[in-house]
């Protein structure tokens, strides 16, 4: 695997960062239970949140130190945000993931903000909650590579942590907890305020003309609204647009790989396009370097096969209206916070 | 003794299917009811027989308890037992005096997990409390129960209307009829009125305030992004709308919008689907609303949604469709609609802590299938209203000798299935076929073809979604055109007549383009259709190659005029349109199918309309070019009585051709030139109030 020389100091500041999140004076634990993530201008105030796991500031703090944490990783060299880069809008970099000691996963790692609107979660879906998910790149060989015994184990032998859980949960370490604190930090990790957020609000100067143009484009001719709409610009469905068809056939199933239905082979879950600017390459399997790329590639109707989504086709775009489809998508990186409560 | 058995059955049989049913006593016919249920075991024909016995109870009381008893475990046997709680509950509210039959119907209602007892108290009342001309559903009452809000049609006005009195006043003054206002709201101390704006113009939506004392209105939000705004409410407090969304991307928000600025909070996004209805608690920690649970499926559930973003649940899920949510000012009870017995119903479930409390009770069956909840007051009444304006009315069929202007044969209703559900006909190529939409329960459609030799008819079900209009055949007959929308798309859809499976023929641009009045080519190879682009503000009639895509535009202009109707000769050559323009009145105009300036050939001016129907439609060709039959209205903007007429193409006087009925629209002409189809049935609207039907409101009373 890659080493990220960085995340040392994206830890420190990250901790620093937790600690006057949950540290504030003069604020019972209480107090902090009636606050609800902060919301940034352009997402839903509304937030899907299991009943069992409300997101507190007590959680929050804890899942983000665990989560810049490498005693999740097998051999202590990595944490969750050696993938998920906040720099880097909470996704790598690279094409395909780069677990411990150098090994290599078969895709693309995705970004993490605005999950929490997200109703399933990976390429593939098989998660369908924030907290399966996050436990499953801990105990995946090619990625942390623990066991969940071994999780809970180092957790609780770790005396900081051992208090944390207590004082979060009012009880000992436990897998569960584990997933629940994670979860709820990551449904802090937001993105919005982006210039179409305050185009949408009615500030007309928000975006440039050639990204309103490109705006015109992506509803219009590009039809782009088909799979990426609403505030986190996916529909969180499956849709097969030809990525995994290599040489007559389909490299990987997909979401297949879940439902054994055969529409499904090939297909694999909308991403966001916010921040799409800052998370390439692009593609579940990392294919493609650059926006330009992506655009050429939808502009042909994507890779024709068997199972090609119904939305593919042509689209006969000029090189005007590429390059200002490729301007509206930078206008969609906004500000990302992390941890951030309404009462800040 | 087997066989004597079957003699009986037979005998009996034989005897209950002949004697016709107008001539049998209410025993006979329970009889029947009870041989068919028990002995046939064909449990729906045996319902139909009940309900015969229910819906003329007067004539003996008993039987029809018994009856209606037994329609309840008809439909337990077959495990629908929603529709059997319904029909204990009808047994328990229409007949209580039948002891033993109510008590054997309570202890149904427990055994399925429903309260027994009456579930309407004794002292609720229902009334109609307006009907008749320029009734309006679109509002709701103030919280002090003095006025109601309505949008006057007439001049397309925000106007209210004196409970107490009848009397109505506008508070806008829209001159010339410029845009239309939609979902007027009274603010909780019923000072204001917050409406949604369409403007004409531009066909751009905002939404205004305006206070009901000589005022003039204030814009509190438009953005462009934003191309529908309902607002369904006002915070208890009075500083937010509640509102829904609708943005270009075809994507629905639910909102709150401050009164102070104008600004906006999105309290959550949804797909295309889209509430009919959304209400505060009276505490104004949380809004109900629903939504369609599936896409494509007409059914709505209802949901819980905290103001403040933290949490919501499903309050209301099941397989019918529960819509129409409204908060009581109990604080304690959520009232909504459902069809879950089978017809139309007002329910109630209690709330305590954002979280339902039991289970829904029914208060009111039977109510009309187009319904929707108004509103309360704060004394706890219930207004609701009863819309008909659109897909309503019947298909007929009359033979005339156009030429001569007269009715050879008078018109009658096209089928005898489903009458009253079954608009908007079409005759195939071939004259053979009379196809029509049909609806079928609550807000699913079929398509019906009917053979004019046999009268035997088939159904294509339509997974288009809303807005099914205007099936238009090819000209080889093996297929539909029609307007529609499908999942997150709307435009024109090719339907095969055969398979009914669907093809996009030319789609919308979403929040950008309309497409309606459409005409295939006569060849089958181009579709003729109107197109408006929101964002140029330009209205174009198109002609389109269906192999190509290639597209002409054969008219271009700016948003007036207003068309409403096209329609293309026999031979292809020129398009006929029903317009409003500049000039008062409207016209009947002709012009080239391939381009050229309009021919107007006949206008009509106020109190005359061209049209029949909400959107004033209706023109067809004779098959041999040689005349244009239109409807003619005489009265108000929603002026019900429409009398058929022709005018010839080439010039001349236009004649009467002796039908006059309600809202005569959507003509179609056979291909011998003799018989013609069209739709009529009055449009109109009611409101109902709902009285003392919460305990404590009513106690307090």
């Amino acid at each position: 695997m890659q080493q990220q020389p960085h995340n040392w100091t994206a830890m420190l500041l990250a901790g620093l960062v937790a600690a006057a999140v949950v540290a504030v004076p003069g604020r019972s634990q209480d107090a902090w239970e009636s606050q609800l993530p902060r919301i940034p201008l352009g997402l839903d105030l509304y937030m899907p949140v299991p009943e069992d796991n409300p997101v507190t500031p007590g959680k929050v703090g804890l899942g983000r130190r665990l989560f810049f944490d490498p005693i999740l990783s097998r051999d202590h060299t990595i944490s969750c945000s050696s993938c998920h880069d906040p720099r880097r809008a909470f996704s790598d970099g690279l094409t395909v993931a780069i677990g411990r000691a150098g090994r290599r996963g078969t895709r693309n790692v995705p970004s993490l903000i605005n999950r929490g609107y997200g109703s399933m979660h990976f390429w593939d879906g098989r998660a369908a909650s924030l907290e399966e998910q996050v436990l499953q790149p801990i105990v995946t060989e090619n990625e942390m590579g623990m066991t969940l015994e071994q999780v809970v184990g180092r957790l609780s032998e770790d005396a900081e942590y051992a208090k944390r859980f207590q004082e979060t949960f009012a009880r000992e370490v436990n897998v569960d907890d584990v997933a629940k604190a994670l979860a709820s930090y990551v449904r802090t990790i937001l993105s919005g305020n982006a210039p179409i957020d305050r185009y949408m609000n009615g500030q007309r100067d928000a975006l440039s003309p050639e990204a309103r143009q490109g705006l015109r484009v992506f509803r219009g001719k590009a039809s782009c609204t088909a799979c990426h709409l609403g505030p986190t610009f996916t529909d969180e469905r499956f849709h097969n647009t030809g990525v995994a068809w290599r040489d007559g056939q389909l490299v990987d199933p997909g979401r297949f790989a879940v439902t054994g239905r055969d529409d499904d082979r090939g297909a694999f879950k909308t991403p966001t396009l916010r921040e799409v600017g800052r998370t390439a390459p692009y593609m579940h399997n990392g294919s493609l370097s650059t926006l330009e790329d992506v655009v050429e590639f939808y502009n042909r109707g994507g890779n024709a096969n068997l199972h090609l989504d119904e939305e593919l086709r042509p689209l006969n775009l000029d090189d005007d209206e590429k390059k200002a489809l490729i301007e509206f998508l930078r206008s969609l990186s906004g500000d990302i916070q992390e941890g951030a409560f309404t009462r800040n | 003794m087997q066989c004597q058995r079957h003699i009986v059955i037979s005998i009996l049989a034989a005897v209950f299917t002949t004697t016709p049913s107008w001539a049998q006593s209410t025993s006979t016919l329970l009889q029947k009811g009870i041989f068919t249920e028990e002995t046939v075991g064909d449990l729906d024909a045996a319902i139909k027989i009940y309900e015969e016995i229910v819906a003329d109870a007067e004539k003996n009381r008993a039987y029809a308890a018994q009856a209606q008893y037994r329609i309840g475990m008809c439909n337990l046997k077959q495990g629908r037992n929603d529709r059997a709680v319904g029909a204990f509950q009808k047994l328990i509210e229409q007949f209580p005096k039948q002891n033993e039959l109510v008590a054997q119907a309570n202890a149904r209602l427990l055994k399925l997990g429903y309260a027994p007892g009456r579930t309407t108290p004794a002292e609720m009342t229902v009334r109609r409390v307006w009907e008749g001309s320029g009734v309006d559903t679109l509002g709701g009452p103030s919280l002090d129960g003095r006025y109601l809000s309505f949008v006057d049609w007439s001049t397309g006005d925000v106007a209210i209307r004196d409970l107490a009195t009848g009397e109505s006043r506008r508070l806008t003054n829209n001159k010339s009829y410029r845009g239309e206002p939609v979902a007027p709201r009274f603010s909780p101390d019923g000072t204001q009125v917050a409406y949604g704006w369409f403007n004409y113009e531009d066909f751009s939506h905002d939404l205004r305030v305006i206070g009901i004392e000589d005022s003039e209105p204030r814009v509190l939000y438009a953005n462009e992004e934003v191309i529908y705004i309902i607002p369904t409410a006002w915070s208890p407090d009075g500083k937010h709308i509640l509102a829904n969304f609708q943005r270009k991307d075809r994507t629905a928000q639910i909102v709150l919008v401050s009164i102070a600025d104008g600004s906006v909070q999105v309290l959550k996004s949804l797909d295309w689907r889209y509430p009919l209805n959304m209400s505060f608690s009276p505490d104004g920690r949380y809004i109900v609303y629903d939504v369609p649970t599936k896409e494509d499926d007409p059914n709505h559930d209802i949901f819980l949604l905290a103001t403040d973003g933290s949490r919501e649940i499903a309050l209301i899920e099941h397989s019918a469709s529960d819509a129409n949510a409204a908060w009581a000012p109990d604080g304690k009870t959520v009232v909504f609609l459902s069809n879950r017995t089978g017809s139309m119903g007002v329910w109630a479930i209690q709330v305590a802590n954002g979280k339902p409390v039991g289970i829904p009770r029914l208060v009111k069956q039977g109510i009309a299938e187009r319904s929707k909840l108004m509103g309360f007051t704060r004394d706890g009444s219930l207004y609701y209203g009863h819309n008909a304006f659109m897909n309503v009315g019947e298909v007929y069929t009359a033979t005339l000798d156009i030429p001569a202007g007269k009715v050879v044969v008078q018109p009658t209703p096209a089928s005898d299935r489903f009458v009253g559900s079954n608009t908007a006909s079409d005759w195939s190529p071939d004259g053979q076929y009379l196809a029509f939409v049909s609806k079928r329960g609550h807000r699913s459609k079929v398509i019906v073809i009917r053979s004019v030799e046999t009268g035997e008819e088939r159904e294509i079900p339509l997974t288009v979604g809303r807005f099914v209009t205007r099936p238009r055949w090819s000209p080889d007959g093996g297929s539909f055109l029609v307007e529609g929308s499908h999942k997150k798309d709307e435009g024109l859809y090719r339907i095969d007549a055969q398979t009914g499976d669907i093809t996009r023929i030319v789609r919308g641009e979403p929040g950008t383009s309309n497409i309606s009045r459409w005409a295939w080519s006569p060849d089958g190879e181009a579709i003729f259709f109107h197109r408006i682009d929101r964002s140029s503000k330009v209205q174009t009639i198109v002609r389109r190659e269906l192999e190509t895509g290639k597209e002409q535009i054969i008219d271009s202009s700016a948003m007036m005029p207003r068309i409403r109707d096209l329609t293309l000769s026999p031979d292809g050559r020129q398009l006929a349109l029903i317009r409003y323009d500049s000039k008062p009145g409207m016209s009947i105009t002709v012009m080239p199918a391939r381009g050229g300036e309009p021919h107007e050939i006949l206008r009509v001016k106020e109190p005359e309309f061209i049209g029949g129907g909400f959107w004033r439609e209706g023109l067809a060709w004779t098959p041999d070019g040689r005349y244009l039959l239109f409807g003619k209205a005489h009265g108000d903007v929603k002026g019900q009585t429409v009398e058929l007429w022709r005018v010839p193409v080439e010039g001349g006087e236009p004649q009467r051709l002796g039908v006059a009925m309600d809202n005569v629209r959507d003509v179609r002409v056979h291909p011998d030139g003799r018989r013609i189809s069209f739709t009529a049935g009055k449009i109109g609207a009611e409101v109902w109030k709902m009285e003392n039907f919460l305990p404590e409101l009513s106690a307090a009373k």
